[in-house]
């Protein structure tokens, strides 16, 4: 047996009494004769990974071959056939529909005919591994302090739909890092970086890390263009030497930054940092060693930070476990310490 | 029992198997290709999704059909794009 089965199998062993405890709900809504039935975020949640792992069974046909997993497909099969899982606006909760409920099939018919008529409703239709990920994007209320919000309504016409987005996916980003959730945070940093490409991941990091939130608080007197101005001095010049590190970063790409951050602190830049997170911290901590090998210029005020943050992760036996940030700063000069005071929340 | 007149006044968010997903694209009038492209049968173009990237169903596995203006992305960030683009987008005054 491989990692793959043992992980697949592991996974729908440890489900099993959530998924009979859903299947006995269905029997008792049967009971009852409803048509819809409206369900918590963790039987949601449920329904999701059992999707998932149904999907993976289909796949990996030779894990059928067992019989108890056998069943339990069968079982899964039988209730993704019979009935569609969703999001009601008007109940603000997640529902299950019997599929053959003749008004499900009428409301499907409608939204089969809006292919060519604007509908005035917004609502969106995909599948059951990401349904919850993108509801949770669309009503979870997003909080932004009273001044950035006032900046933010202010932005150039050009950039400020990208912008919005951003600082949307960055807010949403920071709380799956609080709730633990890494790896739905890591899926959406993925769909970042193929609609924003690098700018958005540098977006997503400079939030984070709290200096585009100062920044932004300094453009709230500015007039649009030098607004705009002064946003493409910050990407593209005040934080050129910034650099997050990355977990999955090659070798490659690790001896790209050394280069980077030893060029720049010979020339002498007014701001010179590297950040990182829980397992990307020990990369972090190497390429430290090695940059303060050499001796780094005496203008430069020394700044690190070696502590747990309040993001969580859960260890293999789902203990909960604070993730470390790793960063060394170095400043110097008036824009150094301006940066620097960007990093610390001061304007 | 539900009664029918609710139902018709609700709005949904559908959360459907691949399967279910697919067969509804094919009852709106759209084929995949063998590669996986979603292709409007009328125009016998490709779908884009709102960054004017084809969709295909077997590389953006997270897609999405947008109804209000019937739009796809091609994942959740293309979402908020466009969450963004008809100001849905409302940020709350912290406190």
């Amino acid at each position: 047996m491989d990692y793959s089965f043992l992980s697949v199998l592991d996974k729908l062993i440890d489900r099993v009494p959530l998924f009979l405890k859903i299947l006995e709900k269905i029997e008792s809504w049967f009971h009852e004769r409803k048509e819809v039935l409206e369900i918590d975020v963790e039987t949601l949640k449920n329904l999701m990974n059992l999707y998932k792992i149904f999907e993976k069974l289909k796949e990996e046909e030779r894990l059928l071959e067992n019989k108890e997993i056998r069943a339990q497909f069968e079982n899964a099969e039988k209730f993704f056939e019979k009935y569609a899982i969703g999001w009601s606006s008007k109940r603000g909760k997640y529902v299950i529909i019997r599929k053959d409920y003749e008004e499900f099939q009428r409301y499907l018919e409608k939204i089969i005919t809006l292919k060519k008529v604007e509908s005035k409703s917004f609502f969106f239709i995909t599948t059951l591994d990401i349904g919850f990920n993108y509801e949770e994007l669309k009503t979870t209320p997003k909080y932004l302090e009273e001044d950035l919000v006032q900046v933010i309504s202010r932005l150039p016409s050009n950039i400020k739909f990208e912008f919005i987005s951003l600082i949307n996916l960055s807010i949403h980003i920071e709380k799956l890092y609080l709730d633990g959730r890494m790896e739905e945070a890591e899926n959406i940093k993925k769909s970042i970086k193929s609609v924003y490409g690098d700018f958005g991941l540098k977006f997503l990091n400079l939030f984070q890390r709290k200096y585009l939130k100062t920044f932004l608080r300094t453009l709230k007197e500015k007039d649009p263009l030098t607004m705009e101005k002064e946003i493409r001095k910050f990407f593209e010049e005040d934080t050129r030497y910034i650099f997050f590190i990355h977990k999955d970063m090659t070798i490659d790409d690790i001896e790209k930054i050394k280069i980077k951050v030893k060029i720049a602190l010979q020339n002498k830049e007014n701001y010179v940092a590297i950040h990182s997170l829980g397992e990307a911290t020990l990369i972090a901590e190497s390429i430290i060693k090695d940059i303060e090998k050499n001796k780094i210029p005496e203008e430069y005020t020394r700044h690190m930070v070696d502590k747990p943050t309040d993001y969580k992760t859960f260890t293999e036996k789902r203990e909960e476990a604070s993730i470390r940030d790793f960063s060394v700063i170095w400043y110097k000069g008036e824009a150094g310490k301006r940066l620097f005071g960007f990093l610390l929340n001061f304007v | 029992m539900e009664k029918s007149q609710d139902f018709e006044e609700e709005i949904f968010d559908f959360f459907l198997t691949r399967k279910d997903l697919e067969e509804l694209l094919k009852k709106m009038g759209y084929q995949i290709d063998s590669t996986g492209v979603i292709i409007d049968s009328e125009t016998g173009r490709p779908v884009k999704g709102i960054k004017g990237e084809e969709i295909n169903i077997k590389k953006d596995r997270d897609f999405a059909v947008v109804f209000g203006s019937h739009i796809f992305v091609r994942n959740i960030a293309e979402f908020s794009h466009l969450l963004s683009e008809k100001n849905l987008i409302i940020f709350k005054r912290e406190e």
